[in-house]
């Protein structure tokens, strides 16, 4: 076991290591070839793990921080949760890496391209399988330093140097919350380990709710930072700069998770607050009906589904603010299957398209790329939640969460997780008619109509879908499986009698099917409201959607709350202050001692009267001296 | 008689020397410097050394004066009325550090107590007198002065050479 | 005595003090520099005259002839050049020769 769990983190780390070092000297099969086959190998381990496994256990690799009481050794654990989730990590990130052989086959980088790929896997590995908090944390900053990096990857263009920016400056605020939550919760209770900590909770002395509540909520903002929730999301869109791989693998399926599995990890410790419960909840909420509204109107497929992923990990907060951590589980790794395997579908449609983003100029895909297209619509069908499919389930076993903790509070959380099942139907078919359905106009032409051949696909990019494809599909099998499976960590949840369960998977059914219906007549092949949409989009937007679209004029709001004072601040102390004050002044003070040194040197200029003046007065003084001894 | 001469003459040095500081016409001034040399030649006469008083006049007076008297009238330096008088601001450092020494010296010169006379009052020290100070004490002092004389005048000749235009 | 020997060294000190006046205040003449050294000298042989008048002794008369003798000299060597410098340059301001200043 021990072997195990260290072959899953360290393998990863290893060929990063082995990446940079050895990156150059190696020939391009080989460093790709290690780098897919570590990630594989910590599958490997994962798996072996899994079958040895038969309860929580705690492996001790080494020492890593020790000082007087201040310990942090470096120890993996390895429970239910933390095995579904390294499972769900590695398979993914290992299908991400087959996939970016051939979508970086042209780019020159891959050396540091499969490097980070590398790295963050293995940070994303230690996070998860961190037994303290300080390692936690390890892991929390390694992959939000390989998200940066990724972003900015091709970062000649200010653009997407700009974006890796943003994403780190945002989520390092997050990161606060979490650090600020760590030291205190040591303070406190004198230990990083987790378990530890989540049984310490409320009995420990002097710790009272109010403590606790506080606790959470700088967990809280740690979450928001990196899950990308309200209200410090406005970083993922702008992510989407990155290659179309690292927006699957970072930004879909694993770091943007990374949040609500801290939650879940703390849940026995914060949960007992219900201002912190509550605010999880809120917060989930609000953000996948933002999300959602702001998919509705966004342009750009991978902002569309960037938007899709807020919204998601908006319900699997929504879920750990109800006590589901098990339906938060399932509903993460199904929603890591089908978002990776729409975002591997979305890069390989951009690249057919020659790098053509904007679905309003894409369509007809359906016959061209019948390879990319069927799985394609596989995941939308799951994000959409139609009822057989994985993510049908998932979802509505959040919603049932809600549903069952009853209260007013809950059932307007229900009502609004309802409704934006509603529009996430409508975004994911519109961007699916869009993107390959049909147009029977002349107007809207794309590529395919227009006989313009597009550009073809290396083989492994397709390959890779099909897996994503099949376990999206039928994850909803797996769900009851993963219940029992992780089961110890729902105390909180409320039971739920089957038959009101009944009702409720009846009643998601009916808004999936209404929502499936609007966006067939809006989007759907040969009607007339297509083509207006079509012809709507031609045209500057309307208010609501150029609000939409804006994603609430958030970026606005926050450039003039806080960038643009700060600016003025930096800038006046940079002019006034530094160069004003601090250089001025030295600039003054050596001007005037060059004056000083003018001044006193008129005395050897060559003029005779000043000279005899100097004599005389020299002459003076002595005279004066004794003058002055007589009286 | 003597006492009121000696501060009739004290008083007419002090006005014509500063006349002849004041003085911007270059040839007024060394007049002015005369007529200040002559009442002090009288005052050395009072002071018992007529000697002096008469090398002051001949030599003092009438070599040096007309000397610069030469000079100045040589150098033709156009109309000198034009000239303009050093300033008030223009003396103002002269005219503190003079002032300190003047008050410095007085104070000194009147602070100390005055040795006594030893000697006869005398009124007139005479030529053999001087005569035998100047040649038994002082003989070395006259041949360095003798010498310094000649050494002026090769320094003048050489200044003065016609030089090829 | 005629007159206390302060008396003496008072007219003196004021001589001397307008020699000063005189030789600092006159930069745009050379030649009134040198009539300021004169007054300065004669100064100088006045206290000489009055110390030899003091003790009765021909000691300071005979300094005071060599003060005259050695102004002689001093003097017709500066003005000699005096007239050297004006043919050279036309002027004789004080201020006009610089070419020993420190560069």
């Amino acid at each position: 076991m021990k072997t195990a769990l260290t072959l899953i983190v360290l393998l990863p780390l290893l060929g990063a290591v082995g990446s940079i070092l050895l990156g150059r000297l190696l020939p391009r099969r080989v460093v790709e070839i290690l780098a897919c086959g570590m990630v594989w190998g910590s599958f490997a381990a994962g798996l072996c793990a899994a079958s040895i496994y038969t309860g929580p256990v705690v492996v001790e690799l080494g020492s890593w921080i020790s000082s007087f009481t201040f310990t942090a050794p470096i120890s993996l654990m390895l429970d239910p949760l933390s095995l579904s989730l390294i499972l769900m990590i590695s398979f993914v990130c290992g299908l991400i890496h087959l996939y970016s052989i051939g979508y970086m086959a042209g780019d020159s980088d891959y050396v540091r391209f499969f490097a980070l790929l590398n790295l963050f896997t293995g940070a994303m590995l230690l996070l998860v399988l961190a037994e303290n908090l300080l390692l936690l944390y390890l892991g929390w900053e390694g992959v939000g330093f390989c998200s940066y990096a990724l972003i900015g990857f091709w970062y000649k263009e200010t653009k997407n140097a700009t974006a890796g920016r943003k994403a780190f400056i945002v989520t390092r605020i997050g990161d606060i919350g979490l650090a600020l939550g760590v030291v205190w919760m040591f303070k406190l209770f004198h230990t990083f380990s987790i378990p530890e900590l989540n049984q310490a909770g409320q009995t420990h002395p002097g710790v009272g709710m109010g403590v606790i509540t506080a606790l959470g909520l700088l967990l809280l903002v740690g979450a928001m930072g990196k899950s990308a929730q309200a209200p410090l999301m406005v970083w993922l869109p702008d992510a989407m700069a990155g290659p179309t791989p690292v927006s699957a693998q970072i930004h879909a399926a694993t770091m943007v998770t990374a949040g609500v599995y801290l939650l879940m990890r703390m849940f026995p410790l914060i949960g007992v607050s219900t201002v912190v419960v509550g605010a999880i909840a809120v917060t989930g909420a609000f953000t996948a009906f933002y999300g959602a509204t702001c998919a509705l109107a966004e342009r750009d497929l991978k902002r569309i589904l960037a938007y899709s992923t807020l919204s998601q990990i908006g319900y699997m907060m929504l879920a750990v603010g109800s006590g589901a951590i098990t339906a938060a589980t399932f509903h993460l790794i199904v929603h890591a299957f089908f978002k990776a395997l729409l975002f591997l579908g979305a890069g390989c449609v951009i690249n057919a398209l020659h790098h053509e983003q904007d679905i309003f100029r894409m369509g007809g895909l359906r016959r061209t790329l019948p390879w990319v297209f069927w799985p394609f619509l596989a995941g939308a069908l799951c994000l959409a939640g139609v009822p057989p499919t994985g993510g049908f389930f998932s979802k509505e076993s959040i919603l049932t969460a809600v549903y069952m903790q009853g209260g007013m509070f809950y059932g307007a959380l229900y009502l609004v997780g309802t409704f934006t099942v509603l529009l996430t139907v409508i975004y994911t078919l519109r961007m699916v008619f869009l993107v390959f359905g049909k147009s029977r106009s002349s107007q809207a032409g794309s590529p395919a109509e227009k006989n313009i051949p597009v550009q073809p696909l290396p083989r492994i990019m397709e390959i890779t879908l099909f897996p994503l494809a099949l376990l999206a599909l039928f994850g909803g099998v797996a769900g009851s499986v993963l219940a029992s499976f992780l089961a110890p960590l729902n105390e909180q949840a409320a039971y739920s009698p089957h038959a009101t369960e009944g009702i409720l998977q009846g009643v998601a059914s009916l808004v999936v099917l209404a929502g499936i219906v609007i966006a067939w007549l809006t989007y759907g092949h040969g009607h007339r409201w297509r083509e207006r949409r079509l012809a709507a989009a031609a045209r500057p937007p309307t208010r609501l959607v150029a609000f939409l679209q804006a994603g609430w004029y958030f970026d606005t709001l926050y450039a003039w709350l806080f960038i643009r004072p700060y600016t003025r601040l930096a800038t006046f102390l940079w002019q006034r202050v530094d160069e004003g004050m601090i250089d001025d002044s030295l600039d003054w003070t050596a001007a005037q001692v060059g004056r000083g040194g003018q001044f006193f040197g008129r005395w050897g200029k060559g003029r005779l009267s000043l000279y005899m003046l100097s004599l005389v007065a020299g002459a003076t003084i002595m005279i004066g001296w004794f003058a002055w001894e007589v009286l | 008689m003597a006492q009121i001469l000696f501060y009739l003459l004290a008083g007419v040095i002090i006005i014509a020397t500063v006349l002849a500081v004041t003085e911007k016409h270059a040839v007024h001034a060394v007049v002015y410097l005369v007529t200040s040399f002559f009442g002090l030649a009288v005052v050395f006469y009072l002071l018992a050394a007529p000697l002096i008083a008469v090398f002051e006049v001949i030599i003092y007076a009438g070599a040096v004066m007309v000397l610069f008297l030469f000079v100045v009238m040589m150098l033709d330096r156009g109309n000198p009325e034009e000239a303009k008088r050093p300033t008030l601001m223009h003396c103002l450092p002269a005219l503190v550090l003079s002032g300190i020494i003047l008050a410095s010296l007085v104070l000194l010169l009147l602070s100390q107590p005055v040795p006594g006379i030893n000697g006869t009052d005398r009124s007139f020290l005479g030529v053999e007198d001087f005569a035998l100070t100047l040649f038994r004490k002082y003989g070395v002092a006259i041949e360095i002065i003798s010498m310094q004389l000649l050494f002026a005048i090769v320094g003048v000749l050489y200044l003065g050479r016609r030089r090829k235009p | 005595m005629i007159v206390p020997l302060s008396h003496l060294l008072l007219l003196a000190s004021i001589l001397f003090a307008l020699g000063v006046v005189c030789v600092l205040s006159w930069r745009s003449n050379v030649i009134m520099v040198l009539v300021g050294i004169e007054i300065m000298l004669n100064a100088a042989v006045l206290v000489f005259v009055a110390g030899s008048y003091q003790w009765g002794m021909a000691d300071g008369q005979v300094f005071a002839l060599m003060i005259i003798a050695m102004t002689s000299a001093e003097v017709s060597l500066a003005l000699a050049m005096v007239v050297y410098l004006h043919q050279r340059r036309k002027t004789v301001d004080v201020d006009a020769f610089r070419e020993l200043r420190d560069r």
